[in-house]
This record gives structure tokens, sequence and C-alpha cells, in this order.
């Protein structure tokens, strides 16, 4: 997404406020507000879903119904009430445009403030020299625009949006579909699979690589509207792909709800690198507003030699809740997981990664620094698992936590549970303020406070900045300085 | 729950009615606590590497005859010595040498009657377990060290339980350090194959710049569970020393809750487990740094050999207003095969932005080129891994201060070593 | 350029300075010497504007300016450099970024333009060669893993970038072996200047072997008991500070 220099200039130009907080008028076709069996007909309707699509929503709705919202994060929120939100919001205009010609004009020009000229994409196609990256541009539940498809499929890649793969390629979305995530994994899982609108569907063949980044680029809208949307990525023997994503919302006053699912499968030798950069609207200095995001998002390593890599920068959100993690099935496959995690004002974060060891030489590393700010509080949570056949499992993590106010809180729950005589796990963990010391070093060379502090953050940062492709680590590191302002004095 | 289990110790409570003038009214209250929570299960949070399905199918009865088992030897040298058989305490038994001209020692009950420590209002706990301990208030020790008296050898209280299958002994001791004042304390904990429950709570309340050092050394019998608790609160200054050493039972549980409520006292709480076929052994920890400049720092080392288990919970909170707090642990564990198992869960709850906490913690086995670094000098494999056990839990043993009783527990150790059921596979 | 009187500066509560009177024309390198515990260091950090060092009385003016009124980093954009005594180490943060971040912050402050990257690598490689420095150190993270000597090389390559008008030195020379103090003191020599001033703080004569001070003071007790020439470094170093105050 944050291919161009537009974007680059976009984020630079961004002052201490959320600059993404506008809204934009456009005509919506909504689903009655609230959850029940008919809203759930509606949608698929909408979708013009096969019945075998409508029969696995209203299951996964009625196990729903059944489930509890887990408590047992650090995170303080109201009750949210399912009734007094819009499941399904899409721009009235109908079918998937076959061009971007045909999307509605004021979407694009949306996109295009946000430092996605949706538009100025393709034609940089012709541009020798410059990055690709082509875009799956997710508006409120419904994806209105992907680009590149045309050049994607000569490389026999997949990249489209989930509702399209459902009537394009039943077999496959069949196939792997809540197979990584099962229906019932979780009650915010388990709500997804029921209402999900839209999302990403990917799929490399064999022995390709993907010749650009795939990215999606989230938002949401529409007042009072909950954003549902599914990733699945599968990458099959020996190919591989890089992945972004992205995420805004405008500022409301209300809370707004995001429950997401992403699946990933890696086959042998397969190879898939996962970044997001997450700024949902974070809520105002009074923690009001913001977005609760809720978030399923898991790997399965199935073939032998396989890798993912989750690199996540979050510095949005009014309360985060989001695990990404690695099933290791697969013999000597890797799992890697780098992280920042910034908050401040009134947010809370609750986010880690669950690297679950089944295969034999399997490896995991675990990066994660939390900075908090403001009133915030930022918890690392972790489980690194060793089932008792899989032999000479190595696992390092390291988690930092950066405290930049004498209000916030850092938290850090790592689990450890090995069952596996060769396996080294080793797991470090610190917290500290940021270094008087250090400050003054800086002011002492002519910083001012806040550009020192950023830049100690920075610095504090870098093993995880380093893993994120090139044009976003530019974005997300301003992104951070931009999250601490105001933070410091 | 079980409502049979309920009613079973229900009935223990009140028979328990009038034994100890002004202790019906704390054991009710009690026990009402307990009732409302129930046992853990798997899923309580805190209990979630412990087996509790035992405490769920049968009510433990209070053993009520007096055995006369053998006598473990002292540990080293100790000032005075405290027997308690089944859970009561045993005048004949015990030695109270000279301690008697310098603080004040007794049997809790005692206490209650004199009404001289209010040992009622110093009763604490709120854990169920912890809870089911005071419905069940019987017997105990309250030891009373006066300000600025000084204790050099440690006193021990020893532990037994004989022929006291489905029973179970709550004992409770009481600390009461004044300012500036300094004991040792050993708990030992020993018993026959009988399949017996101890759940034992000690409390200290260690004032201004008194020190407090607590040894436990559990080496109950094989069939037994063993649960205990320690709730320490520490002034300013002050400071409290715990290792803690688990060796015996089928399934033993350690809890240590130390509050740092006036500036700059410092804990130290350290472990070691060794968990042989089919034992497990469950240590749980809860630093919270209330005050501010105040340190704290565990070091845990537990093996798990065959079928073994070892698990460690380590929490460490930073109140708001604990600036300056400094706060280390570090968790290691050997396994020595697949069936063996080791989980750690190390915490940490900042809300002080002026700190420097950390953890470390790693899992794995014994390293084979230290063991091959050793063979290539004559060292057979098995004394070699041997060595290095003993190295690797010497970390853990390092703050006790008596040499005699370090040497103790490293012999424990290499015994353990030497007659543990399986060889691992290098 | 620098006129400092009475000043009295306490730390946490404790008066470490306690009536310290000193004038430093341009041109001029002054010498302090004193004793651990004198309050050289607090004098240092003083000047460059620590938080948390109090001046409860007197003045610190600089170039007519009331220096107090200044935050730390704008004390160095008019012109103030404080060599550290124990550089910190920032990880995760490269040593050229840091540099050029600090170099281009005090053009901005004196109303300059930024300098270009290609512009800061050719100064910054030039410099560093004249330190002797290993062009690697560049890349590195401020001072994270560097020795001793290598750190105070890193103070003096920020000096030259940042070119002061007013260079505090404090325990420059500590932890050097005599190669590495030659160097050090090449670097403080090429920054003596007709329009610039040198406070060196230093424990020892040695240095002043190498960068000869025009005057010197010994510090006891936050207090200068006593002002002279080279020749009062050379007494103390024979006689020892008993003898000399």
């Amino acid at each position: 997404m944050a291919a161009t220099a537009k974007t680059k200039q976009q984020v630079e130009d961004m002052s201490g406020d959320y600059k993404y907080g506008f809204s934009t008028d456009v005509d919506m076709d909504m689903a009655p507000k609230g959850l029940s069996e008919d809203v759930i007909r509606f949608i698929s309707a909408k979708k013009d879903e096969p019945s075998w699509m409508l029969d696995w929503r209203l299951k996964a709705y009625r196990a729903w119904l059944k489930m509890e919202e887990p408590n047992w994060a650090k995170l303080n929120y109201p009750k949210i009430d399912y009734n007094d939100i819009y499941f399904y919001a899409a721009p009235k205009s109908q079918n998937k445009p076959k061009s971007l010609d045909e999307v509605d004009p004021e979407i694009l020009r949306m996109y295009e403030k946000l430092g996605i000229p949706l538009r100025e994409q393709e034609v940089l196609a012709g541009v020798e020299g410059a990055a690709k990256v082509a875009v799956d541009a997710v508006f409120d539940s419904v994806s209105v625009a992907t680009t590149f498809r045309e050049e994607l499929s000569k490389a026999g890649v997949i990249f489209m949006s989930i509702s399209e793969a459902v009537k394009e390629y039943p077999d496959l979305v069949k196939k792997y579909l809540g197979t990584v995530v099962p229906q019932r994994d979780n009650y915010f899982a388990a709500l997804n699979c029921a209402v999900y609108t839209d999302g990403t569907f990917v799929y490399i063949p064999k022995g390709v690589r993907c010749p650009m980044e795939l990215s999606t680029y989230f938002r949401i809208n529409t007042e009072n509207t909950g954003q549902f949307e599914r990733t699945l990525i599968i990458a099959e023997e020996g190919s591989y792909v890089s992945y972004l994503e992205g995420c805004t919302a405008p500022m409301r006053d209300e809370n707004q709800l995001h429950a997401a699912v992403v699946e990933l499968i890696t086959l042998e030798n397969a190879e898939i690198k996962y970044s997001t950069v997450q700024n949902w609207y974070p809520g105002d200095k009074d923690g009001k507003g913001g977005i609760y995001n809720f978030v399923t998002k898991r790997a399965l390593l199935k073939g032998d030699n396989s890798k993912v890599s989750w690199t996540q920068v979050e510095t949005g959100s009014a309360v985060t809740w989001k695990y990404p993690s690695c099933i290791l099935a697969g013999d000597n496959s890797v799992g890697e997981f780098y992280s920042v995690a910034v908050t401040n004002n009134y947010q809370q974060a609750d986010t880690g990664t669950k690297m679950i060891h089944m295969g034999k030489n399997t490896s995991s590393t675990i990066i994660s620094k939390g900075i908090s700010a403001g009133k915030s509080h930022n918890t690392y949570r972790g489980l690194v698992k060793v089932l008792s056949g899989a032999d000479n499992v190595r696992n390092y993590t390291q988690c930092d936590s950066l405290l930049v106010s004498s209000t916030s809180g850092a938290h850090t729950v790592p689990y450890i549970e090995v069952r596996n005589p060769s396996a080294q796990i080793e797991h470090e963990a610190t917290t500290s303020k940021i270094s008087d010391d250090q400050l003054f070093y800086c002011r002492a060379r002519g910083l001012d406070e806040e550009e020192a502090v950023a830049m100690i953050v920075n610095g504090f940062c870098k093993e995880v900045m380093q893993h994120l492709p090139m044009e976003f680590a530019v974005e997300a590191q301003k992104l951070l300085g931009i999250s601490l302002e105001g933070s410091v004095g | 729950m079980n409502e049979q289990v309920i009613s079973g110790y229900k009935s223990q409570s009140l028979g328990l009615h009038g034994t100890i003038p002004g202790a019906d009214q704390l054991r009710e209250k009690a026990f009402s606590n307990f009732e409302a929570q129930g046992f853990p299960t798997k899923k309580s949070e805190d209990w979630r590497y412990s087996d509790m399905r035992q405490f769920h199918k049968q009510a433990y009865g209070l053993v009520d005859h007096a055995a006369k088992p053998e006598l473990p030897d002292m540990l080293g040298e100790t000032a005075a010595r405290f027997v308690f058989i089944n859970g009561r305490y045993s005048e004949d038994l015990s030695d109270l040498g000279d301690l008697w001209q310098a603080i004040s020692i007794r049997p809790l009950a005692n206490h209650f009657m004199s009404n001289e420590y209010r040992v009622n209002e110093l009763i604490t706990g709120t854990d169920a377990v912890s809870c089911l301990n005071t419905a069940m208030l019987r017997d105990g020790l309250v030891l009373s060290v006066p300000a600025g008296v000084e204790i050099d050898d440690p006193i021990e209280i020893v532990h037994v339980m004989s022929d006291a299958s489905n029973q179970a002994a709550h004992v409770r001791h009481v600390v009461e350090l004044g300012e500036y004042a300094a004991v040792s304390v050993i708990e030992r904990f020993i018993g026959d194959d009988s399949a017996y429950w101890t759940n034992s709570v000690l409390q200290a309340r260690v004032t201004e710049g008194a020190k407090l050092r607590h040894i436990r050394v559990q080496e109950d019998g094989a069939n037994a569970v063993h649960t205990a608790k320690s709730y320490i609160n520490l002034d300013g200054g002050s400071e409290y020393i715990c290792t803690n050493v688990a060796l015996g039972g089928k399934m033993s549980r350690f809890d240590a809750e130390v509050r740092i409520l006036v500036d700059g006292a410092k804990a130290i709480v350290n472990g070691v487990a060794l968990a042989g076929s089919g034992q497990s052994h469950d240590m749980h920890v809860h630093i919270s740094h209330i005050a501010p400049h105040s340190s704290s720092d565990q070091v845990f080392r537990t093996v798990a050999d065959s079928h073994g288990k070892t698990s460690f919970q380590g929490k460490i909170t930073v109140a708001k207003d604990a600036q300056r707090t400094l706060a280390d642990q570090s968790f290691k564990a050997l396994i020595f095969d697949k069936t063996a198992e080791a989980n750690a869960k190390p915490e940490l709850e900042i809300l002080a932005d002026d700190v420097k906490c950390s953890h470390g913690a790693t899992v794995g086995q014994l390293d084979d080129k230290a063991i091959f670094y050793l063979t290539s000098r004559g060292i057979d494999p098995e004394t070699a891994r041997q060595m290095l056990v003993a190295a690797f839990t010497a970390e853990a043993l390092e703050k006790i201060e008596f040499d005699d009783i370090k040497e103790a527990l490293s012999g424990r150790i290499a015994t353990w070593m030497l007659t543990r059921t399986a060889t691992p596979k290098a | 350029m620098l006129k400092i009187k009475d000043l009295h500066v306490q730390v946490g509560g404790t008066e470490i300075i306690k009536g310290l009177t000193l004038e430093i024309k341009p041109g001029e390198t002054h010498a302090i010497m004193g004793l651990n515990g004198a309050g050289k260091s607090t004098l240092a950090n003083t000047i460059a504007g620590r938080d948390d060092y109090t001046v409860t009385e007197g003045t610190i003016t600089y170039q007519g300016k009331n220096l107090l009124d200044f935050e730390p980093h704008e004390r160095v954009g008019e012109g103030i450099f404080l060599g550290f005594q124990y550089p910190v180490e920032i990880p995760g943060v490269s040593n050229l970024n840091f540099m050029r971040t600090a170099l281009n912050g005090v053009r901005k402050y004196n109303g300059l333009e930024a300098m270009t990257a290609a512009d800061f690598m050719k100064l910054v490689r030039a410099k560093a060669k004249a330190l002797d420095m290993n062009p690697d150190m560049l890349k590195r993270f401020v001072n994270v893993g560097f020795s001793g000597g290598e750190k105070k090389r890193n103070e003096m390559l920020q000096m030259a970038l940042l070119d002061p008008k007013l260079a505090v030195l404090d325990e420059t020379d500590s932890g050097l072996d005599i190669d590495a103090l030659r160097i050090v003191s090449e670097g403080i020599n090429a920054q003596r200047r007709d329009d610039t001033s040198i406070l060196l703080i230093t424990h020892y004569q040695r240095l002043l072997d190498y960068v000869q001070p025009d005057f010197v003071h010994i510090m006891i007790d936050g207090k200068i008991v006593k002002s002279g020439g080279k020749e009062l470094a050379i007494e103390l170093e024979e006689k020892g500070y008993a003898s000399v105050v």
C-alpha cells in the first residue's frame, strides 16, 4: 500500500492527530442492525453465495450463540451490544467493477486521500523500476477494487476478494477455509465465520515466486458498522509471497467492532511473509471512540521446510486482541513473529503469539517490543509449546517493554510448555523506562525532547522494523513518532 | 463441585467448634469463603499446571491419632526444634533449647486464649485452599521475635505424617518479627507412604529493618499431596530470603505471596524442584511491589525426569507508586525425556515507569558439550550428569546462609540423581 | 564567552557546587582539576543543562545571554558542546543517523538548510579519518560495544561535526592509552581557535601535556580554590593537592 512517494508524503504531512479520521459520503447498502439467522441469510443472498457457504455460516452462528466472550485478556471495555451493530454495509454500486473506471469516484478519492491512489498504481505498472504492489481495497465490508489482477494471473497467482473466490474457486476455498482457525476456535472467530462479508483470497501455485507484493487495504467507513473480513492465503509447494495489510478508520465517538480471521497455509518449502501496519482509529485523548480490534490470525505450516513470518506494527485501535500464531507441523519449519505495539492515551493492547511446535527440527523466533505511553495498557501474551514428538526444537523469545509515562502499564505474560528434552527454549523479557541518560545525551547533541524520544523508541524497535518491507518500514517509523506525540513531558 | 466433599469438610470444621476459644467465628467465615470458591480446577489460571482431581473426589478427613514415627536427623545446627505429628504439636518431641529466654514461641492454640498477639486478627488468606486451612484451624506455632533480637541458628519445624491415608493436616504458623529482629525458620515436611494431604500455611510480618530467612524442605511420602502457602508482608528496609526445595510427594504445590508494603524492602524467593516418575511439582510466586525503592530476585531451577512434571508461575507486579523498583527473575528447567514436562509462566505486570524488571526462562537438557568435556577428562557420563545437575541447582541454593544446611540439601539432590528411575539418553 | 558568577548547584537536594566563579574568554583554554566528588562533572552537566541539576544561586552568562533560559538542545544550537565522561549507549540507533540528526538539528536552529546525505557522508568520513576512526564505527549503534577509547573518539568526532564555540570536555582523557590520548588531543587542539573556547575537566595533568591550557583552576568541595597558569598543574602533579592548596 505504501509503495508510492505520495504515500510517504502523506505520512510526512501528518501532524500529531489521527489523519485518517475523515469519513466518506458513499451510498450504502445495509443489512438491518443486529444479528440473527435472517441477517446471515441476507448477507449470503446479497453475495449470491452457494448454499454450502450459507450452511457453513449458519453452523458457525449457532455455535457462536452458545459461546462466551473471552475475558482472560488484560482488557477492559464495556460489553459489546451485538444487536446495535450493522453486520453488513456495502457501497451501493452493485456488482464488483471490472475496471477502476467502474469504481465509485468517491471511493477512489478516499483511497487517494489515504495515500493509496489505486489508479496511479496501475499506471505505474508501465514505469520501469517502480515497485509494484497489487492492492485489494476493502471498504467497510466489501472489496471494491483489486489491482494488477491480470499481471498476477499470468504468473498463475490468484488474488481476489474472497467472495469472488467462493464462486470462482469453490473447491480451493472449501478445502482450506476454516482448517487453520476452526469455526469454534474462539468467540470472535465464530462470529466472523457467521457474518464475514469479504476479505482477500490468495493462491500461489507450486514453485511460483509471486512477482510483486500483495496488499489489502482495509477501511471502515460507515457508522455503527462492524468489519468482519477473512483472509485466506495458500502457498503451494516451493512458492513465496509477501503480503501487506494496512487499516484505517474515520474518527467517530462510538466504538466500532472489527473481528477478522486470517488463515495461512504453507506446503512444503513454501514461504509466506505477512506484514501488518495496524492503524485503526485509536480513539481520542480522553479514550472516546476507537476500534475494538479482535483478530484471529494463524498459520499452519503444513509442509516440511516451510516458513511463515508475521511482522506487525500496532499503533491504532482502542482495544487490540490479537495473537498471530504458527502451528509448526512440518519438519524443519520456521515460524517468526516480530511485533511493535505502541499504546498511548487510553489505548489497550493485548497482543502476542503462539508457537506450537509439532514437527521435528522446527524453530521459532519471537521479538516483541511494547511501548506504553499516556494512560494506556500494553500486554504481551504468548505461548511456546513443544509437543513430545517434536525433536530438536529451538525457540528464542525476547519481549521488551518501554514505559514512556508513569500512568501507563506494561505487562508480560508468556507461557512456556515443553514436553521434549531436546528442545532449547530461551525467553528473555525486560521492562524499563526510557532512560534519562539516553534522553539527555540526545538532547546534549541538539535534539528536542520529542525527537529524542522518537529516536530512542525507533532504536528500541529496530529489530522488528527491519523485517518490514522497505516502503512499509518508512511509514511505520513515522507512525511510531506520531503515535507517541504529546506523550512526553 | 461435589456436594459430599463440601459437606464433609463442613462437618469437620464444625467438629472443631470450641477447641480453641475465639476461633469458631474465624473458621466459619473462612469456610463460607472456601465454599463460595470451591477447589480450583484446571481452568483456574493459578492452578493450570496442577492436577486437582483428587480434591474433587473426596474430602480428606482430619487425622485423629498420634503416631510415634521416627524423626529425621536435623538438617544442620539448629537453635530449637518443634515437631508436629499428623498436624498436631508434640511437646514431647520438641526441643525448645534456650530460645524461650529470647523470644516468644508457643502453640497457636494458647495464643488465642491469651489474646496476647490478637492472632485472630492476623490470620489471612483469601484463596480456597488457604481458606480451608483456616476453616480447619487447630494447631501451629506463633513465633514472635522482639525488636532487635537476632537468633543466629535456625529454628526447625518438622511436620511428620504417618499412617494417614485420605486424611489431612492443616497446620498454620504465624511469624512476627519486631523491628530489626532476625530469625531463620526451616520448615520440613516428611511422611510415610500413606496417601495423605498436608496443607500448611505460614504467614509472616517482617517489620522495619527485620530479616526473615525461610527454608522449606519438602520430602513428603510418595503418595502424598502437599499444598503450602506463605503470606509475607514486608515493612521498610526489611528482608525476606526464602529457598524452597521440593523433592517428595506425588503432587506438590508451593505458593509464596510476598507483599512489599514499605520503601526499601528486599525479597528473595528461590526454589529447586526435582520431579521423578509420577511426580508433579508446581511452584508459584507472586511478588508485589507496592512501595518504592524495593527490590526482588527469584532464581528457580527444576529438573523433570521420566514421567515427571515441574511447573513454575512467577509473577512480579509493580504498583503505580512503586517507583525505582528493581526486580529480576530467572527460571531454568531441565527435562530428561519425552515423557517429562516443564511449564513456565513468568509474568510481569508493571504500572510504574521508573523501574527495571526482567525475567529470563530457559528449558532444555544438559549441555552435551559440557558432558563431553567432563567425560573427556575421565569422568563417567553418569557422574558428569550428576555434577552438572548439582551445578545447575546450586544457583537456586546460593542464598541459604548456613553452609551445613546447604550441603545437606546438595546431598539430597545428589542422592536423587543416583536413585532416580531412568537414565536419560544423551 | 562564558561568565559564571557565584554558582550554587544542587543535585537531588544536596548542594554540590557552592559558589563557583569563572570567566572564559574567546580563544582561551581552561582546565579544571580536582579530586573525585569536587563537583567537576556537576559543573559540566549544569552548563549543558541536565535536568535535576538545580541552580539555586548565581548566574551563567554565555555570549551575553542567560544560559539558564535555554533547553539542553538549544544550548547545542547556541554552540555549546559537552563531551561526556561516560558516553551513553543507544541500541538500535546507528551512529550515522544519530550524528546527522544532531547536525541538522543544530543547522536548523541556526537557520541553515539541512545537509544532504551525500554532503554529510563526505564530511563525516573526513572527520572520522582525521581521528583515525574505523569507518565501521559509523555504522554501528551509538556507542554500543565501543571500547572506552572508541567512545571517547566518537565524542571527538561529534565535536568536530558540531563545531562548537565552547566545548566542555568532561574527563575526556580517562581510559585512554597513550596513542588514543594523542589522537584525542589532536582533535581538541584542532578545535582551538581565536573564536572558540575550551573547558577541560580532568583528574590528571597528563592530558595537559598535549593540550596546553592557558589557565588552570583547582576545584575542591564545589569551589575554585586556586587558579594559575600551566605551571599550577605541574606543581599539583608533583606535590599533590594537600600541599598546593
